[in-house]
Parts: C-alpha cells; sequence; structure tokens
C-alpha cells in the first residue's frame, strides 16, 4: 500500500475511537508531536561538511566585498528537557580556516588573535527558538559579533625562506538568519545577513544557503537520489553516486561553477582531503546549490 | 480395546490427573447440526450434554430451530457428547479433543425412537478438522509435551512454553525466540491466561513459565481474525492448568548432566590467540504442584513452584601463532621490525600453538525460580472468574575472562504475570462475555557481577570499560594486557605483538569496568472485553465484538561504567570516547550525564478494537469477515506526545468450505492485514532522546598534556583521559566545536504523515481427515510489508528522524521490503489408539532489505530503531535473501504407546528436524557504525550454510498402579547421532571499513559467483587518519581480510541425555 491511506481521514476515524474511550486515551486524535528546530551541523568524521552559502553583495567595495561563498557552520544548542532556551552558534570559514591554517594560499599557518587565544570569538552566538513558529526557525536576540584580530605570522615557503602573512582584523555580524523548518526540509536551507569586515572595509551580503556542501561538475553530481547507472563520478568518492548527495531531497538543485567559486572552493578541498580520493578531480568543481534560491523554495513550501 | 487405551492414556499423560477441570472457561468450541436420520429435517429442542475431565459438572445446550447446537467455552480436553430428544434414541460419542481457539465440527443423525431402544454408542470417526476459522498453526497439548522428546531447557534451566512453538509448521528460531511466518520473534504476541507477556521495551517473550504448569499452547501463525491484535508475526496463547474438585498434584524433578554431552570439534578462529568453547556442565529443575477444592463445586486452587538452574563451562586456551624464521632461528621481518611470514599448517590456515599454562575455565550460571498459583471460582451455573498470577526471577552471571576486566556481567530479569478473567454466558448462551484485567511486571538489569550498580562509587561501575581493536601496523600484544605463567617465559615476546595478538582484524579485546549498565522496570496494565452473540439469519452467525486497552511504562536508568566508554582509534594513537552522555550548552562544551547516567520513563497507551462475524451458511461454507482497529501513542520521558500512530485498520476475511459436509475437510482462503504494536525502547531512546557527545584523545604526551592511556592504567581513563590538552582537533574550520563529536543529539522528528507499521497476508489451503484423528493438509502462505517505522539520519548519523522509508519525508531511502512466501504439506495425528503423529514439509522463501524488529546479523534489538536504513552510506547492497531465509524445513514427531501390562506401560517418542541452510553475507566494518553493519558485496552472496539435522528420542515407562497414582520415568536423548553440522559461520569479511562494491570488476564477479571463501575481491576501504578520519579510498589489502571469513563460529547443540521422574498423585 502507498502512502496515501493515512492521510485524509485520519481525523474521522480517530474520532470514533476517541468516542469509545475519551476518558481512557488523553491525546486522541493527536498528530505527530511539533519537532524542535534542528540545525544541520557537519559530521567531520564521516562524509559530510557544513552547508554551503552562496553570498550576494548588497553594499561595499574591496576585498570584503569580493565573497561569492563559503563554507558556514551552525550548531544549535538545548539541555535535554529544556524546551525554552536554545543557542546558535554560526562560523565562517574565513576566519575558522584561518584558525585552522587551513587555506592552502596562507601554507597552512594558524592565525592566532592574541588576545583570544583560544579563539572563543571565533563563533557568533545568540538565542533561537527552541520550536518553529510558521516553519520557520529564527533567532530571538542578537547573535553575538565573531571577531578576530590577527597578529603578525611568519609562514615557510617552501624553499627555507620565510614569508609574512599580515597583521588583519576580521568580523562576521549575522542577522536575521532564519531556516526553513519543515518535517521535509529539517533545518536545512538558510537565509540570513551579513556585515563583514577585513580591517576597514566593510560589505554586506545577502546569505543563503542548503546544507551539505557538496562539490560537482555537473548538476548530477547534486542529486539527493543515488545514480547508480552513471558510473562513478569523476569527483572520486564513490560513495555519492551511490547513495546520492545527501542534500535535501525536495530540493531543487543545480552546479554552481563560477569561477569564484570554484577557485575558492580549489582552496577549501586542498585542506579537506577527507572528501578527496584525487584531488585532481576535484579541480575546478563548482558547488551545488538551489536552483530558484531560498525564498521561492520558501514560497513553495510555506503557506 | 479402545476403552481399554483411552482409560490407560489417562494414566500415561501424567499431567492429566491433577490439571483437569477448568469451568466454561475455555476457548474450544464444539458445534454441529442435528438431523433426522430418516427425512434429513433439521431437528429442534434436542438437548446437547458434553462433559470432560477438564470441565467441571457439564455443559448444557438445547438445539435450536435449525438443528444447530453451539457449546462454547469450552477448555481443551477431551470430550463425550450425549444427544437426548423424546421422539429420538439417545446418542452418545465418545473421544472428541478439543484444543485451544479451535471450532470442532460434529454433525449428528438422530434415529428415530423405534424398536430398539439402546443408546446408540458412536465408536468411528470424531473430526479434528478446524472448521470454524481459517487460522494456521497447532495446538500443543500435554500429549505432546508428555510424549514428544522436543522441549529442551533455555538458557536458565527452564523448559519453557514459548518453546514448544517451534513444533509449528512455518516456525523457526531466531536470537530473541521464534519468528512466525518470515517475521521476527518479538512482533508476535505471547499471552498467558489471555494477558500480553511481550516484554514493553522490546517485544520479545517477558515470561518464563515451565511448560509443567500449563494445560495447552495454542501456536497461531497466520489467518487469525480480528480478536487477535498487536501483532505482525504469530500468537502464542498459552492456558495454564486449573484446579477441581479432587485434590491432584505431582512432584517431579528433571536433570541434563553435562558429562552425557557429546563431543564437539573445536572451534578454531584461524589465527587467533585465543580459542576455547562453551559447554553444557549440567542443568536441572525441580518442581511441585498441586491442585484442589477449597469449597466444593464452588472455589478451586492450582499451586506450582520450580526452581531450575543451568552451568555451562567456558573454556580459554591462549595461543601463540607461528612465523616463520630463517636459518639463526631468527623470525623473518620487514624493515619496520614486522613478522612477514605466517607459518601454514596442513589446511594452509596459520598454525600455532598452545601456550604452556595458558587455559583458564569460568562456570557460567543462570537459576530461575518459577512459580504459578490459581483461583478459580464459580459465580454461578454460568459466571466464572479466574484469578492466577505467575512468575519468574531469573539470574544469569557470566564471569570474565581477560585479565583488566574487572568483572564479568550479571543480568536479571524477573517477571510477574496477573490476570483476573471473568466469563459469563446468558440468554441460553447466546451472548457470551469474556472479560480480562491483567497485569504484566517485569524488572532487568544488566550489571557487572562484582556487586557494583550504577551509581556505585567502587568496582566495575565506577571505571570505564575500554575497547582495544587496533590492527595497524599490528593488534595488541597479550603480554600488554595479560600476565602469562613463568612455564611461558619464551612464548608471546612482547617485541612482536603479532605472535599472540588480542586485538586484530576479526578480533576485539575489552579490558576495564563495565560497558553498558541498564536498570529497569516494565509494567503493561492491560483489560479486555469480548463479547460473542449468537444469531440465526441465513444461516448462523458468531458474531463478536470487543476493546481492549493497555497501559505501558517503563522505568530506565542507563549508564557506563565511569561514565564513558573508550576505543581505540584503530592505530594506536587516540582513544575516543565511543559512548559518552553528554550533551553541548555551546561550542566545546561538554556537560556530562553520567554520572549518574540518564534515566527515562516513557510510556504508551494502546487502544483497540473490533468486529467480526462468522456466518455459516448451509453447514458448508462459513465466511469470516472483520475489522480491527488499533491506535497507539507514545509518550517521551518528559511525559508529552512523542508518537501517534492512528488509524490502524485491519480487515480481515476468510472462508470455509467443508466438502464432506461433516466437519471432515476444509477449503479454505483467507486476507489479513495485520498492524505492528511499537514496543517502548523507541519512546525511550529517540523521543525522549538520547545525547551522546565525546572527545579523541591523544595516547602520547604532548605539550604539557599527560596523554591518555588506559591501558598502562586503567585509572586514566577517568583522569589523564580527561584532560583537555589531550583533544585533537577533529572538524574544519567552519565547525562551531572543533573538538566534541556529537554523535546523538536528542528526540528525533517524525514524519508528520507516518504510516503505522503494518503488512499483509494471504492464506490459502485445504485439509482433509484421511484416519481417525489424523488429517492432511496444505497451505499456501504469502506476506509482505506495507510500510515499515525506522528512524533515518541524511548526515550519516548526527541527526535521526522517523519515518517510513521509501515515503514521505524519506522518499528518497529505499522502500523497507520483506516478502515471504510459503507452502507447507503437513499430516497431523492427535494421540489415540496407542500412537500419534505430527510432520510437516515447509519450502519457503524471504527476501527483502528488512529483517524485522531485530537484525539478526549483529543481535542489535532496538524495535522500529534498527541501523537498517539509518545511514545513506550503509544502504548499498542491502537486498536479498534474509537471515531468517531456510528453503526446506522438515519437522516429524511421532510417539507410539506399548502396553506391558495393565498397570506398566512404555512410550516411544521421537523427532526429527532437518532445515536447509541460511543466506551468508559478506559484511564489513563501517567508520561510524563499527563492525558487521557494511554490506560489502549484496546480501546473501555469499552463499549458504549447509543442511542441520537433529534425531531426538525419548523413552518414558509409567507405573501407574492405580487409577490415581503414577510414576513416570523418562530419558530424553537430544541429538542422538550427534550431528555436527553449522549453526553459524562468521560472516565478517573484514574488521576494516570495507566499501560496499557496486561497480563493476572481473575479479569480484567472479568472487561474487564463486562464493569462495578464499577469493579477494577488489575491494577498497576508507583510509583512516590518525583521528580515525576517512582520507579516502585505498584497495584493500590480503591483510585487511578476516582470515576466519564463512568459518564455522558456532555448531549445533551436540547431543545431551536429560531424566526425568515425576510422581502424580
Amino acid at each position: 500500500m502507498g502512502p496515501t491511506m493515512t492521510s485524509p481521514s485520519r481525523l474521522g476515524y480517530c474520532l470514533l475511537a476517541a468516542a469509545a474511550v475519551a476518558a481512557l486515551i488523553g491525546a486522541a486524535c493527536a498528530s505527530q508531536p511539533a519537532p524542535n528546530c534542528p540545525v544541520a551541523v557537519s559530521n567531520p568524521i564521516f562524509g559530510y561538511p557544513n552547508f554551503w552559502a552562496s553570498y550576494t553583495l548588497q553594499a561595499g567595495t574591496g576585498d570584503c566585498a569580493s565573497l561569492k561563498g563559503e563554507e558556514v557552520g551552525f550548531q544549535k544548542y538545548t539541555a535535554p528537557g529544556d524546551n525554552v532556551h536554545a543557542t546558535l552558534a554560526v562560523r565562517g570559514y574565513q576566519l575558522g580556516g584561518r584558525i585552522n591554517g587551513e587555506f592552502g594560499f596562507e601554507h597552512y599557518t594558524p592565525r592566532v588573535d592574541s588576545s583570544d587565544p583560544d579563539g572563543l570569538k571565533v563563533n557568533s552566538l545568540g538565542p533561537m527558538t527552541p520550536f518553529p513558529k510558521n516553519d520557520l526557525c529564527t533567532l530571538t536576540g542578537e547573535l553575538s559579533v565573531a571577531e578576530q584580530h590577527f597578529d603578525v605570522a611568519n609562514y615557510d615557503v617552501g624553499d627555507g625562506g620565510l614569508g609574512t602573512l599580515p597583521a588583519e582584523t576580521i568580523s562576521y555580524q549575522w542577522s536575521n538568519v532564519e531556516f526553513i523548518n519543515t518535517p521535509n526540509i529539517p533545518g536545512t536551507a538558510f537565509k540570513a545577513s551579513l556585515k563583514y569586515r577585513i580591517d576597514s572595509c566593510q560589505a554586506t551580503y545577502a546569505v543563503e544557503g542548503i546544507w551539505p556542501l557538496v562539490r560537482c561538475k555537473t548538476d548530477l553530481d547534486c542529486s539527493a537520489y543515488a545514480q547508480p547507472d552513471a558510473g562513478e563520478s569523476e569527483l572520486g568518492f564513490p560513495q555519492r553516486r551511490f547513495t546520492g548527495s545527501g542534500i535535501n531531497p525536495d530540493f531543487e538543485v543545480r552546479c554552481d561553477t563560477d569561477p569564484t567559486v570554484v577557485a575558492l572552493l580549489d582552496d577549501w578541498t586542498a585542506y579537506r582531503g577527507d572528501f578527496t580520493p584525487t584531488l585532481e578531480a576535484y579541480q575546478g568543481a563548482g558547488a551545488c546549490v538551489l536552483t530558484h534560491g531560498y525564498d521561492a523554495l520558501k514560497a513553495a513550501n510555506i503557506k | 480395546m479402545r476403552a481399554a487405551s483411552s482409560v490407560f492414556r489417562a494414566g500415561l499423560i501424567v499431567g492429566a490427573f491433577l490439571s483437569s477441570a477448568a469451568f466454561a472457561q475455555g476457548s474450544a468450541v464444539l458445534t454441529g447440526i442435528v438431523t433426522d436420520a430418516a427425512t434429513g429435517t433439521p431437528v429442534a429442542d434436542a438437548v446437547v450434554t458434553v462433559t470432560s475431565p477438564n470441565l467441571q459438572g457439564e455443559e448444557l445446550v438445547v438445539t435450536d430451530s435449525s438443528g444447530l447446537y453451539r457449546i462454547p467455552q469450552l477448555p481443551p480436553g477431551v470430550y463425550e457428547l450425549r444427544l437426548e430428544h423424546e421422539t429420538y434414541k439417545p446418542f452418545k460419542r465418545a473421544d472428541i479433543t478439543l484444543r485451544v481457539d479451535r471450532t470442532i465440527r460434529l454433525n449428528v443423525q438422530l434415529q428415530p425412537e423405534a424398536i430398539l431402544s439402546e443408546e446408540i454408542v458412536v465408536v468411528g470417526r470424531s473430526p479434528t478438522v478446524d472448521v470454524g476459522s481459517t487460522t494456521t498453526g497447532l495446538n500443543v497439548g500435554k500429549d505432546f509435551i508428555n510424549n514428544i522428546p522436543f522441549l529442551q531447557p533455555n538458557a536458565s534451566g527452564t523448559r519453557s512454553f514459548e518453546g514448544l512453538a517451534a513444533a509449528a509448521p512455518q516456525v523457526n528460531a531466531d536470537l530473541y525466540g521464534f519468528g512466525i511466518n518470515g517475521s521476527t520473534s518479538p512482533e508476535n504476541a505471547i499471552m498467558i491466561d489471555g494477558i500480553s507477556v511481550n516484554d514493553p521495551a522490546f517485544g520479545v517473550n517477558g515470561a518464563n513459565l515451565p511448560v509443567d504448569f500449563i494445560e495447552e499452547l495454542n501456536v497461531i501463525t497466520g489467518a487469525y481474525m480480528p480478536e487477535f491484535g498487536r501483532s505482525m508475526g504469530g500468537v502464542l496463547n498459552a492456558v495454564t492448568k486449573s484446579g477441581s474438585n479432587e485434590f491432584h498434584g505431582s512432584v517431579f524433578g528433571n536433570f541434563t548432566p553435562g558429562l552425557l554431552s557429546g563431543p564437539t570439534p573445536q572451534i578454531t578462529r584461524a589465527a587467533s590467540t585465543f580459542t576455547g568453547e562453551t559447554r553444557a556442565w549440567n542443568s536441572g529443575d525441580f518442581g511441585v504442584e498441586l491442585g484442589g477444592p477449597i469449597l466444593k463445586d464452588r472455589l478451586w486452587f492450582y499451586a506450582g513452584f520450580s526452581p531450575s538452574v543451568s552451568r555451562t563451562r567456558t573454556r580459554r586456551t591462549i595461543n601463540q601463532l607461528r612465523f616463520a624464521r630463517d636459518e639463526n632461528g631468527n623470525y623473518l621481518q620487514d624493515a619496520d621490525g614486522r613478522l612477514t611470514t605466517p607459518e601454514l599448517d596442513g589446511e594452509g590456515n596459520q598454525a600455532f600453538d598452545p601456550v604452556p599454562d595458558g587455559t583458564a575455565y569460568r562456570f557460567n550460571d543462570s537459576r530461575a525460580l518459577n512459580y504459578l498459583a490459581k483461583l478459580t471460582l464459580q459465580l454461578t451455573q454460568n459466571q466464572n472468574l479466574t484469578l492466577s498470577a505467575s512468575g519468574s526471577p531469573k539470574t544469569t552471571i557470566t564471569p570474565a575472562f581477560n585479565e583488566k576486566l574487572l568483572a564479568g556481567t550479571k543480568t536479571v530479569n524477573d517477571n510477574v504475570d496477573v490476570s483476573l478473567k471473568y466469563t459469563a454466558g446468558f440468554l441460553d448462551k447466546h451472548l457470551l462475555v469474556d472479560a480480562t484485567a491483567g497485569w504484566h511486571h517485569q524488572l532487568k538489569a544488566d550489571l557487572p557481577d562484582d556487586g557494583s550498580v550504577i551509581g556505585s562509587t567502587s568496582g566495575a561501575a565506577a571505571v570505564p570499560n575500554v575497547i582495544l581493536r587496533k590492527s595497524d601496523p599490528v593488534g595488541y600484544g597479550i603480554r600488554e594486557v595479560e600476565t602469562l605463567s613463568p612455564s611461558a617465559s619464551g612464548y608471546c615476546d612482547p617485541a612482536y605483538p603479532e605472535l599472540c595478538p588480542v586485538s586484530s582484524a576479526s578480533n576485539e579485546y575489552n579490558i576495564g569496568g563495565a560497558a553498558q549498565m541498564r536498570q529497569a522496570t516494565l509494567d503493561r496494565f492491560q483489560g479486555k472485553l469480548n463479547l460473542t452473540f449468537l444469531l440465526q439469519a441465513l444461516g448462523h452467525h458468531v458474531f463478536k465484538a470487543g476493546a481492549d486497552v493497555a497501559r505501558t511504562n517503563y522505568d530506565i536508568l542507563k549508564a557506563y561504567g565511569g561514565g564513558v566508554q573508550l576505543r581505540d582509534n584503530g592505530s594506536g594513537s587516540a582513544f575516543y570516547d565511543y559512548r559518552r552522555y553528554a550533551y553541548l550548552t555551546g561550542p566545546d562544551q561538554l556537560v556530562s550525564q553520567d554520572p549518574p547516567g540518564i534515566k527515562a520513563t516513557p510510556s504508551a497507551t494502546e487502544l483497540g478494537a473490533f468486529v467480526q462475524d462468522s456466518w455459516s451458511i448451509l453447514d458448508v461454507f462459513t465466511i469470516n469477515a472483520g475489522l480491527r482497529y488499533d491506535q497507539q501513542y507514545m509518550y517521551a520521558g518528559d511525559g508529552s506526545l512523542g508518537l501517534a500512530l492512528n488509524n490502524q485498520l485491519s480487515p480481515r476475511v476468510g472462508f470455509i468450505y467443508d466438502f464432506t459436509q461433516r466437519g471432515q475437510s476444509k477449503i479454505f482462503g483467507s486476507y489479513a492485514r495485520y498492524y505492528e504494536s511499537v514496543p517502548l525502547d523507541i519512546a525511550d531512546r529517540s523521543l525522549t532522546g538520547e545525547y551522546q557527545t565525546g572527545y579523541y584523545n591523544r595516547i602520547a604526551p604532548q605539550g604539557g598534556a599527560p596523554g591518555c592511556n588506559p591501558i598502562a592504567d586503567i585509572n586514566q581513563a577517568l583522569h589523564q583521559c580527561r584532560d583537555p590538552g589531550n583533544r585533537t582537533v577533529l572538524a574544519s574550520g567552519a565547525d562551531p566545536s572543533q573538538k566534541a563529536l556529537v554523535s546523538s543529539n536528542g528526540t528525533s522528528p517524525i514524519d508528520p504523515n507516518l504510516i503505522p507499521q503494518n503488512g499483509d497476508e494471504f492464506v490459502g489451503g485445504a485439509e482433509y481427515e484421511v484416519i481417525q484423528d489424523g488429517r492432511i493438509g496444505l497451505t499456501y502462505t504469502k506476506r509482505w510489508m506495507n510500510a515499515v517505522v525506522e528512524d533515518m539520519s541524511r548526515d550519516e548519523g548526527t541527526t535521526y528522524f522517523i519515518g517510513n522509508p521509501g515515503y514521505g519525508i524519506s522518499k528518497d531511502f529505499p522502500r523497507a521490503t520483506r516478502n515471504y512466501d510459503a507452502v507447507t504439506v503437513y499430516f497431523s495425528k492427535s494421540f489415540s489408539d496407542l500412537w500419534q503423529a505430527q510432520a510437516s514439509y515447509t519450502w519457503s522463501s524471504l527476501r527483502g532489505n528488512y529483517s524485522g524488529l531485530f537484525r539478526p546479523e549483529n543481535g542489535q534489538l532496538d524495535p522500529n530503531i534498527n541501523a537498517d536504513f539509518d545511514l545513506v552510506s550503509l544502504l548499498a547492497n542491502r537486498t536479498g535473501p534474509l537471515p531468517g531465509d531456510r528453503t526446506h524445513v522438515i519437522k516429524a514427531f511421532a510417539a507410539r504407546e506399548f502396553v506391558v501390562n495393565g498397570s506398566f506401560s512404555l512410550v516411544l517418542g521421537v523427532a526429527y528436524t532437518g532445515k536447509s541452510g541460511t543466506p551468508i553475507n559478506y559484511l564489513a566494518s563501517h567508520p561510524i557504525y563499527g563492525d558487521d553493519q557494511s554490506f560489502v558485496l549484496p546480501r546473501g552472496s555469499g552463499g549458504r550454510t549447509p543442511w542441520t539435522h537433529s534425531v531426538d528420542g525419548k523413552l518414558s515407562a509409567v507405573i501407574k498402579p492405580n487409577s490415581a497414582n503414577a510414576v513416570t520415568l523418562s530419558v530424553d536423548v537430544f541429538n542422538m547421532f550427534n550431528f555436527q553440522g553449522y549453526a553459524q559461520v562468521d560472516q565478517r569479511l573484514s574488521q576494516e571499513d570495507v566499501l560496499p562494491y557496486q561497480g563493476k570488476d572481473p575479479q569480484t564477479d567472479a568472487c561474487l559467483a564463486g562464493s569462495n571463501p578464499t577469493c579477494k575481491p577488489a575491494l577498497k576501504k576508507y583510509a583512516l587518519d590518525d583521528n580515525g578520519v576517512p582520507i579516502g579510498a585505498v584497495p584493500v589489502t590480503a591483510a585487511d581480510y578476516n582470515p576466519n571469513y564463512k568459518r564455522v563460529i558456532a555448531y549445533q547443540p551436540p547431543l545431551t541425555v536429560r531424566f526425568g521422574l515425576k510422581v502424580a498423585f
């Protein structure tokens, strides 16, 4: 039997039964409980990075205004049994990647803010709704500003000589973070506003993203469904063709091969070797994005 | 001859002496049409009387205008029927056998009163075909229990009732009980005296009750009516004994000496440091039972008490593996000092030698204290009340071998079952009322055997358990974890751990304290009301309606020894928090919940109602039709609704055609839908939510941090290993938490359009009585799943959701399938004319990707949240013959009585069971889920295990000096030829994280086609970095394959001999 057998007349049967034993069944005719606000997260042990976020410049010029996208990570924290409080953490790769020395062009040199050696201010933290409202999970207050002042650092240029990375201050100020949260889209798509600064350069972006970051050369690489007959993807990681990309099957997605995106991801991939049996295969690959964007997805899924 | 035999039979079947007499309290039905032999017209107002040793007094009804009589609510037993009418000769027929839940038709033709006025006594055929229902299965009564060598003691030494289920066709033993018609054992509904005794959390049988206390077990395997709900497998319906107007009782004892057990071939795991086996040492039980009147004709009692014990002995021998040496006696080794050349024995396996004084033994002990007490009260002629209470406290102790393991395990599983049943007949038995209230209670605990419990500040409960699994580049050597005898000084050189490795590609080794500990109480409060109404409208109708309600509560406390279980990362550079109840309050801010551990109190409410009609037209055609409605609500630990399973509508229809029109045949067909009753485990683990979070801790000291080496000192697991300086960065730059890894994060969201788990069944067949009391039959059964409830994850286990694989929010997952087809031919003859027999052959096929409520591949019992569909990376290669697929099964049982003289006879019983083998898989580890979770090649492609056979025999000597007393001496010999077929083979191709193979490769395809265990297909595995993070795929090397793959790891139980003595009075 197909999935149609439950849905429409559920209430009818239920009322019948409830009339018979209303006293015994407190919750007669109840539907499934509302889910809390899940936020998709990475799985560093196996296969899934964080969100791929696409950036659209709203205002600003200069270095800080050149971002086309990056990996953005979220985590949501609630204590067991606490149905009132939830905290959201956001972390952008421009800061987090520098802390870990993950940028190839910086020669894997971890950067340090001497006033914040533990990197506590790399994350933005703020309160969010524990349960969805109108199928959306949103902030209920401000997110803290993520900011690091990196000291000057030397790096090995490869032939015994040293290069120098200049001091710089980078900050993220996130606002209007919003996740779609319906049963078929459990916190796997978001949008937000971002003020991004490098030293005195300031830019404003409209940001939207889907989980997880999937690199692609063709739209087929983005498919949520297994494509066992399509042959092994030239992107290596042989599982994907047999299991699907991990992207929500309700998303209409395409492969974004914008050269700026590709260049940024090639650096990202160079460090994230865990997803790349053959690094060369990934050279020139882009990232999967929503074909029609977040607002269209929201309009189609939320009344 | 006939009279003599039936009298003697009563003596032979010792149980019959004392049990007798339940009143009109049963579920058997005797029905038929009384006609005029001369004219064929119905005879109205004939007085029908039945009597039986199992029936207090007699039951009496009058035929209606169509000549029909129907006597319901009869206890199982052997009956005599009398018919009286003023214008006809009296009629009498004896030896009518009635069984639980069965309807027997006996049509009678009365001779008009004429010249002869003596009673007509019919000694001929008395029908045994159940013409009232389409139900398939088997009634197992005392004849079978006493005469057939069938039931062996379970792990606690008790011969418990549920074991009888395996006698029925289409029933196969599985890890937790008996799977029926392709389902798994937790899907069955199991009842004692009308109340459900299923474990409320896991669905398995939750009661231990010796067969000595039961009157009969009805094993219903399929095609059952809406009155039976909450089962997707079969129904086991046990009826206990009752007291009667005479005092009867017995004293009995059974003993199975291990000394008389047959030899078992040694199980050698190739290239293994440890070899050994577990053998039955002895087991036995002792019991007393007594039944009788408290107030004659009004109030009766029955009481029984039977403790049982079972002891097994486990041997462990330490071996040293042989490696080749050069001419100077030095081991051949590579540049890294690793030994390169195993020395092979004649069979091509690596040779090994036992280490001097390296053999040790441990006894494993189980005990159970079984009891049953029952009161029966006759309120009025037509109303009865029965109160019964049974139970069994059980404990099993399994000591540890490993030197650095602080304790073994102690398992407690106590049950108490109380049932209050009211039965009444009104309107000349045209309206029947059955009302039952019951309580099932269990107390369960998994604890260390050193006496410490969850919360103890000393003992094994206070120390973490550590799993060693390193195999890269070499496993841990035994001298790192155990002290060998001084006489073993030349063995297991610590410089070469590969000589005596305790961890390897196929073996893990545990040290430290307790792994997971659990303490739980479980309760089910239940009530049931059934009304039966007989009416006449275009034939005869038996109309039934009923409602039932159950409330289940689960109170569970879980913890790990010392609050964490550690596991090495495979390469010996880190120990990580493999299991740790903890959650995050912010980035890398871990809050541990253990100690004290996590407590949850989930619950569920179940409601069911049904209507059904059995419409008999012209006494040759019966149509059964009915509808059942169920709903189930599960509540999370905080009392909030966790899962709603609404609108479970189960239509069931069937027909029975009796072409002999005399109750001696039937052709039948049935369609039914069955819904699952979801056990509470899901409400604990997924709806209440388990948080698991942990760190990777470097072994080597670094930068002022002390390192984490629990092998050197287990206390490091609690102290040094917790030092923040040891924690390694796992994440990428964009992860808010860089070191803490969340592996389970609270409650799981649920598909709002969740379909409750259900499946359909079609059964068709025919049955014909070929000899007196003997019938042959043929059935075809088809079952399939419509929807399965499981948990799934799209992010490799970080977050889960609950849905129906293939539907709704889980539409990108494959549909859960389980298709069962079976054809059975059988012959069944109940005990009469000094013999009985039961034989069946079943051909069946079980295909799909879903076994049921547990995973036979690794024993995981988490109903509806098993790992089958959990991870996208685990889904490959899952469809094929399921573990329960046995193509051919033959079951044959027979007994013959030899009368030596009036007070002495011998009974010989034999049993044969033959089964074809089960599918073999290619399993490997998964980076997150661990061993045996990944199907490297398609399910079942490793071929099948061979057939197994067992021939059992039983000889009983019955001395019966008078009609009230009997002494029975018996000897059972199980597996009398000591056949040693493969019970299990090793299906672990590798302990490495081998990727599922789905491509095309000639070598691998050849391996597949050949099912050759020595064939090494061209597979790839995940390459892991020091933190266990996959960094790519690399070819599997020869060393990664488990050398033991496809070798036998368990043989069928050897020959055992059991002696029994029973004195009945």
